[in-house]
């Protein structure tokens, strides 16, 4: 165990030596946060949640609000799951020579990404405030925070079989963007109560946060015992991927 | 200029060799496009471009001809960012092998810009056949303004920042917040903002709203012109400043 909290101090280090990113970590959610808020339409929409739960008549920029928060979130939780993933590949190898095992360096990893994501959530759910009262604050955070998990497995996942930094970015780019942004979005989507939205990582975690932001209602329901559900399955991924990579 | 093309060759069929490359350029941005225009609500907007003409639209069709600029500039600028990082690593064995410093600057943007364009013609017709704009050719020239300009906005944080990690985070805030916000009517409360007018996207979108919308051409020669000089004096500022890097430059590629 003292081995796994050095190589994760070690990690945290190698990711605060890039200040610049430290920086943009913060920059990225007040900025989505802000265009959200002036992007919002005028027209208000109702929102059909899932079970048949209608919130009436939220206000367009509370909606904005929420859901690009999410966006915020989840693109730098998969950001920085990709990046740090894509330069452990290297590092993984050489750090076994020196006696480190696979899982150690792995339970570090996650134990920095954790680390972030809380941060990111708590900086970001903190500023989407200004602008909602959420009717369940603590389980607002904990909406945004299973959507970072999920999107952080994500581009673990995507640093594990993109052969490129470029591929992987778009991805996830394109993914976070479409599903957090546009799909999941009531003001701006025509499939937000499509049944197939399920499958999607940001499904349940947004669900969960409109929830938790309008009605407060079936709070302990489906929605988060999904969304757990979601980041094992994504964890099994993963770690099925990383013990396919070690077969020679 | 033989030593610049000789190093674009290279460099395009070593692009080209990588599925990943081909991928990310040309299949990627054409999701984007699409499942933009396919989620899209179907609400009216009503927005003004430069020439003070007001359009009234679907927001489908509004994100459908904007999609196709922010998928392009996505791509443009990512692309060009990480070619540029790439090839500074191998910018002085090719000095050593006998290329000039413009060559070795030029050369890989170049290649970068010949596969760029392709995808934007991709990306176009997608857009065309989803739903034909009033002028396609003014909407093509849009999104071929909008790849150029943001070649050279990667290129030049290439050249600033050539660290990957923060240099993709930059690239991918700055394209998202212009395409999607602020240079788009779907920002509506800082679209045509006196600020918005400095960002890199703002001229080839007023050309693509004009081209998609209105049969008039007011604001084509201004906008190209702006977009033009704005791509050419990135462009420049980055091979001036691969040439001649001052002192602070010289410190941040020695940390990278």
């Amino acid at each position: 165990m003292n081995r796994v909290s050095s190589l994760a101090g070690f990690l945290a280090l190698d990711f605060l030596r890039h200040r610049l990113m430290v920086f943009l970590l913060l920059l990225f959610p007040l900025l989505i946060i802000f265009m959200a808020v002036q992007g919002a339409p005028d027209q208000p929409v109702p929102i059909h949640l899932d079970g048949d739960l209608v919130v009436p008549m939220p206000a367009p920029e509370e909606i904005q609000v929420l859901s690009f928060t999410m966006t915020a979130v989840a693109l730098v939780g998969a950001l920085t799951g990709f990046f740090t993933g894509f330069q452990l590949k290297s590092l993984t190898m050489r750090l076994e020579v020196l006696g480190v095992k696979p899982w150690q360096v792995g339970l570090a990893q996650a134990i920095v990404l954790v680390g972030v994501d809380v941060f990111v959530v708590a900086f970001a759910g903190n500023v989407s405030r200004f602008w909602i009262e959420p009717v369940a604050p603590g389980w607002h955070y904990g909406a945004l925070l299973l959507g970072t998990f999920v999107f952080t497995l994500f581009g673990l996942i995507l640093a594990r079989v993109a052969d490129s930094r470029a591929l992987g970015l778009n991805v996830i780019l394109a993914v976070a963007v479409l599903d957090t942004a546009f799909l999941e979005n009531p003001v701006l989507s025509r499939r937000f109560t499509e049944g197939w939205l399920d499958i999607l990582p940001a499904h349940r975690p947004v669900q969960l946060l409109y929830r938790a932001g309008f009605t407060g209602q079936d709070l302990w329901g489906v929605d988060a015992a999904a969304a757990v559900l979601y980041s094992l399955v994504l964890s099994g991924i993963l770690i099925a991927v990383m013990r396919i990579e070690r077969i020679p | 200029m033989n030593q610049t093309f000789a190093l674009a060759h290279s460099f395009l069929l070593d692009m080209l060799r990588q599925r990943t490359v081909v991928f990310s350029c040309f299949i990627l941005p054409l999701v984007i496009l699409w499942s933009t225009w396919w989620v899209t609500a179907d609400l009216p907007m009503e927005f003004r471009i430069d020439s003070g003409r007001i359009i009234q639209s679907s927001m489908i069709d509004i994100h459908l001809v904007t999609g196709a600029l922010t998928a392009m500039a996505i791509t443009a600028g990512l692309f060009a960012f990480l070619v540029t990082a790439e090839a500074r690593r191998v910018a002085d064995p090719l000095k050593v092998a006998g290329y000039s410093g413009f060559a070795v600057a030029a050369g890989p943007f170049t290649a970068i810009l010949g596969v760029l364009l392709v995808a934007a013609l991709a990306s176009f017709g997608l857009a065309t056949a989803l739903d034909v704009p009033q002028q396609p050719l003014g909407v093509l020239w849009s999104v071929v303004l909008t790849t150029l300009t943001y070649a050279a906005v990667g290129a030049l944080i290439a050249t600033v920042y050539p660290r990957v990690m923060e240099g993709s985070f930059i690239v991918l805030l700055l394209s998202f917040i212009d395409l999607m916000f602020v240079s788009n009517p779907m920002g509506e409360g800082v679209y045509m903002q006196s600020w918005a007018y400095w960002l890199p996207g703002f001229w080839a979108t007023q050309i693509a709203l004009e081209s998609g919308f209105l049969a008039t051409d007011t604001v084509l020669v201004k906008a190209t012109a702006l977009s033009l000089m704005y791509a050419l004096a990135l462009g420049l500022l980055s091979v001036l400043l691969r040439l001649r890097p001052p002192a602070f430059l010289r410190r941040a590629m020695r940390a990278a």
